[in-house]
């Protein structure tokens, strides 16, 4: 939720729109504390950043520049804590501390995107004048009196508001689209509060980062805990960040007794159904299909796949991955074929057919005589209305040995070399070319080298199988990739990574 | 039309003087009087509630038009008497009903044939003359609306046009001016002569009106000779256009021999055994194809070639040309339906269910999917409505629809339209492979695998001891007489 700085009225936040998106349509009313008082005011940091997002129906430029503002907070070892929303595909940031007007020039250096945290560095040390670290306190229980500080629409100065706890619950980071622990609150939470703190009797408990829009519920707005902070900063002190791993199942509750005695549970056992085993996840030669998964890391789990938290608390089972990384093992019990046993899994990694929200990248493409193929994602997909044809494949599709990447022929620069293939050839899924199978991105290039009978000749699946296929005459190949090239003002035939 | 007709309307004078410019033209061609053709049609429409089948829905009142045709019956479209339980019939300047009986349907052509047995109702009608197939910038009139209006249009074209009532193409003649549903199904006449009927349709260009063509409208008389529903053949296969030359040496075509190719065959489609993935037609009925898939009839426009197919009855053979891997051919091929998995079934006021421990069963049907939230549906359902095409052990997607809560189904209840795959370890192709293989439990255990991964999971099962008396529990409950469909039973 980052507000716009060159106007006062809010614009929706682009990133965190997908979902919860927050459109703050109302301002609310802001209770002032007594400036200069407060010492958590100290702790307060207003971010600036200009960002240039990638444009992923163009894959070869950038969209226009865009100025947002968020909120921050300052750690201890002169470090600000913001969102890492706030900060994604940023070209430049400036932060302002409370009460000084004068801009000073910061620099990202570590992003967690999956938790939505990013760490700000300012190398002028008088920023740091003046200012205190936030003291770390536990995580809040459901009731606890909170307030949120942050630079929200509605004004300029800062701005606090109070609420309780809400809800202790795993939910989807609309950044990322990942499920993790998360704090919900009935504090006003609007655009711009984003990456600002929220402190429980004077100590820092969570990250305020996203809501729902006002049509959608009200007093809603949500935390990133201060357990997923500490995560992040022991993770950015041992290395490179990791982020938290995940299972690749799919898995359902076993509420039902006729269905628990089906898979052979006992009275005294409790769990959930594996569905489906991601090809090459966590899970994947370790946990199969039908096995009842019985505990996780230690908790037992419900047969709603809930597991204990604290007294009187549950949380959803995946809640103990927010505790470890990638290459650590995780114990499960599980119960296959009616028999109990325990099996070690090393998390990962997601691991996706079609890969969630990315940032600070830029998009893959390769373009073939006016062919443009990029590997599906939801980037792409957001970008393209048209490819509302592709939810079935995010939704349920899979990897497999064979294929790990969609690639997709988003549409075609047109040419003498590819006429009559008309608007209609777009947004297609590529199956061969050439007669070779495109698994990803890797194997088209190699495959358009090995043009059969002057032609090159590509296999597309518009949705009913294939059959359908795009010749071109090879001999005129290169030159009319160059005439393309040359005629829209694409610097390359390929992204960066291809080369 | 009389301006004593238009007062009792109670029009403006604007609306009158109006009236008698569109009606002099009218008036001109025919000595006879085209009112005295042109009936109201009333019908009661029951529709189907699949929250619960087993009840009967709301009911709607349509109106709209037909006209008599030559032997007395009443001709109008399919989507006026779909699932209508009533039906009357009002000539104009007579305040008397008729009441009227569906006597042939064809749902592929949104076509319906009425009749009325009271012996008054033909006394004073005079039945339509068919014209023959207009062409573009033919001045033609539409009679019919509210109070027998008539409108005069402007034919532009003939295309094959998505209809939105029969879930595929269809021929369809293109007038100038958007047309008012009040007006489907009333005649459209050209020179005093029968030329169309309008219907409704999707993805036409602009505003523009669309009607049945007076072709159609014969070949549904000459089915209705043979099969009380006609439907459509159709060439069961998709192809593609060879505009691109690179692509269109790829099939080995020669430079004169210009088409479509094949891209698939459907199983259990016209094509099933006649043609391959790969063929290029070339004509079709001596009729040349283009490399846009189009054929220049004679004294007509271009129109694209699965045109031709749609003259045809089911069963009839239609004459190919086809070049298959460099080797001109001859294909006689006889014609079939479209297989398509996922259809409108428009005669449904009492739809397929079956409902097994408050699991509730439908067939995946276009009315099933209309009338929930089209917005919501999961989008691997959409896919199947769009792109799904039967297989030989697939005839029918059966949908857990939704469950009514009971002891027996805990932990299910957030369960809907899930693509059931087995039950009790048999595959599911059918309605009726379903309601047998609960005749079978698994090891005291009622099985049903469903492809629902990403919104629930994989498996549901239930108690088999106990599901005959949930059932019975929740026929009561919901006040249903019995457990599934009459034609289940």
């Amino acid at each position: 939720m980052r507000s716009n700085t060159h106007s006062n009225f809010p614009r929706p936040a682009a990133r965190a729109a997908l979902v919860l998106a927050l459109v703050a349509i109302l301002f609310p009313p802001l209770r002032a504390s007594a400036a200069g008082s407060d010492p958590l005011r100290k702790s307060l940091v207003k971010i600036f950043t200009t960002l240039q997002d990638p444009n992923y129906a163009d894959p070869w430029r950038m969209d226009a520049q865009e100025e947002v503002s968020g909120s921050g907070c300052i750690l201890p070892g002169h470090r600000i804590l913001t969102n890492a929303h706030v900060v994604s595909n940023q070209i430049f940031i400036q932060v302002t501390k409370d009460g000084d007007p004068q801009k000073y020039t910061a620099k990202r250096v570590a992003v967690a995107h999956d938790c939505d945290l990013a760490i700000l560095k300012v190398d002028d040390p008088r920023f740091f004048r003046g200012t205190l670290p936030v003291t770390f306190g536990g995580l809040p229980s459901q009731k606890d009196k909170i307030t949120v500080y942050g630079y929200p629409v509605g004004g300029d100065e800062l701005s606090t508001t109070e609420g309780v706890v809400s809800r202790v619950e795993v939910i989807p980071y609309s950044h990322s689209l990942c499920n993790l622990l998360g704090l919900q609150t009935d504090a006003a939470i609007n655009p711009g509060n984003s990456g600002g703190p929220v402190f429980k009797r004077g100590r820092f408990v969570g990250v305020a980062f996203q809501g729902y829009s006002a049509s959608a519920a009200q007093a809603t707005g949500y935390l990133v805990p201060v357990l997923l902070v500490k995560r992040f900063l022991t993770e950015i002190q041992k290395g490179p960040y990791k982020p938290v791993p995940v299972l690749g199942l799919y898995t359902e509750t076993l509420e039902n007794g006729a269905l628990r005695s089906s898979f052979g549970m006992k009275k005294t056992q409790s769990g959930v159904l594996v569905a489906k085993v991601t090809y090459g996840s966590s899970a994947y030669g370790k946990i199969q299909e039908n096995d009842v998964m019985m505990s996780i890391d230690g908790f037992p789990i419900a047969n709603d796949g809930s597991i204990p938290f604290r007294p009187g608390e549950r949380l959803s089972f995946p809640y103990p991955l927010c505790l470890h990384e990638g290459g650590d093992p995780m114990k499960f019990r599980i119960l296959r074929a009616g028999k109990p046993m325990t099996v070690t899994v090393t998390l990962k990694d997601d691991v996706r057919l079609v890969p969630l929200l990315q940032y600070d990248v830029k998009p893959t493409y390769f373009i073939f005589d006016g062919l443009i193929f990029t590997p599906l994602n939801v980037n792409y997909m957001q970008l393209k209305k048209s490819a509302q044809s592709f939810m079935s494949l995010y939704f349920d599709g899979l990897p497999t040995a064979e294929r790990k990447q969609v690639v997709v022929m988003s549409h075609i620069l047109s040419h003498e070399i590819n006429k009559g293939y008309g608007a209609e050839y777009a947004n297609l899924v590529v199956k061969t070319v050439n007669g070779h199978v495109i698994t990803g991105m890797k194997d088209l290039i190699p495959a358009f080298q090995d043009p059969k009978d002057g032609r090159h000749v590509i296999e597309i699946d518009d949705g009913e199988g294939g059959g359908t296929r795009i010749a071109l005459d090879a001999a005129s190949s290169a030159k009319a990739t160059q005439d393309i090239l040359a005629q829209n003002s694409i610097p390359s035939d390929r992204s960066d990574d291809l080369k | 039309m009389t301006p004593r007709s238009l007062t009792r309307a109670g029009f403006r004078w604007t609306a009158l003087a109006l009236g008698f410019a569109l009606f002099l033209p009218a008036c001109h061609w025919g000595k006879r009087d085209l009112r005295k053709s042109v009936v109201k049609v009333y019908s009661t429409i029951q529709n189907v509630d699949f929250s619960e089948p087993w009840k009967p829905g709301t009911q709607v009142q349509l109106e709209g038009c037909g006209c008599v045709v030559p032997g007395g019956m009443v001709l109008t479209t399919s989507h006026l008497i779909n699932k209508a339980n009533y039906i009357e019939l009002q000539k104009f300047g007579d305040a008397k009903r008729y009441v009227a009986k569906v006597a042939y349907t064809g749902y592929d052509f949104n076509l319906a044939l009425l009749t009325v047995d009271d012996p008054e109702f033909k006394k004073t009608t005079i039945p339509v003359e068919y014209g023959k197939l207009p062409s573009p910038g033919d001045k033609v009139t539409i009679h019919g609306g509210e109070e027998l209006s008539i409108k005069d249009d402007t034919l532009s074209g003939m295309d094959m046009v998505w209809s939105s009532e029969t879930n595929r193409v269809a021929p369809t003649l293109l007038t100038n001016e958007d047309i008012n549903p009040k007006i489907y199904g009333c005649p459209v006449f050209k020179d005093g002569k029968l030329i169309g009927i309008p219907f409704e349709t999707w993805h036409k260009s602009e505003k523009k009106g669309s009607l049945i063509p007076i072709n159609v409208i014969e070949r549904f008389f000459r089915g209705i000779q043979t099969k009380p529903y006609v439907e459509f053949p159709d060439t069961g296969v998709t192809s593609q256009e060879l505009e691109n030359p690179s692509l269109h040496g790829y099939y080995k075509a020669g430079p004169d021999q210009t088409g479509v190719v094949v891209t698939k065959v459907l199983w259990n489609g016209s094509g099933d055994g006649f043609l391959k993935e790969g063929d290029v037609i070339t004509a079709i009925d001596g009729h040349d194809i283009d490399n846009e898939g189009y054929i220049n009839l004679p004294n007509h426009d271009r129109v694209n070639w699965e045109y031709q197919i749609t003259f045809y009855l089911v069963g009839e053979k239609v004459k190919l040309e086809v070049v298959r891997a460099g080797q001109a051919l001859k294909v006689e091929m006889p014609l079939k339906p479209l297989p398509k998995l996922v259809v409108y079934r428009e005669d449904n006021r009492n739809p397929t269910w079956f409902m097994a421990g408050g699991l509730v069963f439908v067939p995946l049907t276009g009315n099933y999917m209309q009338m929930g939230n089209w917005q919501g549906f999961k989008p691997g359902l959409k896919d199947l409505f769009f792109h799904g095409f039967q297989a030989a052990d697939r005839k029918e997607v059966v949908l857990l629809s939704h469950i009514l809560p009971h002891d027996v189904n805990i932990g299910y209840s957030r369960l809907t339209d899930a693509i059931v795959t087995k039950v009790n370890g048999r595959k599911i192709g059918s309605m009726k492979d379903l309601v047998e293989a609960f005749n079978h439990p698994d090891n005291g255990h009622h099985v049903i695998e469903i492809d629902d991964h990403a919104w629930f999971g994989s498996t549901i099962a239930l108690d088999a001891a106990k599901t005959p008396q949930a059932t019975k529990d929740l026929m009561a409950q919901f006040q249903m007489t019995t457990d599934r469909s009459p034609d289940l039973k």
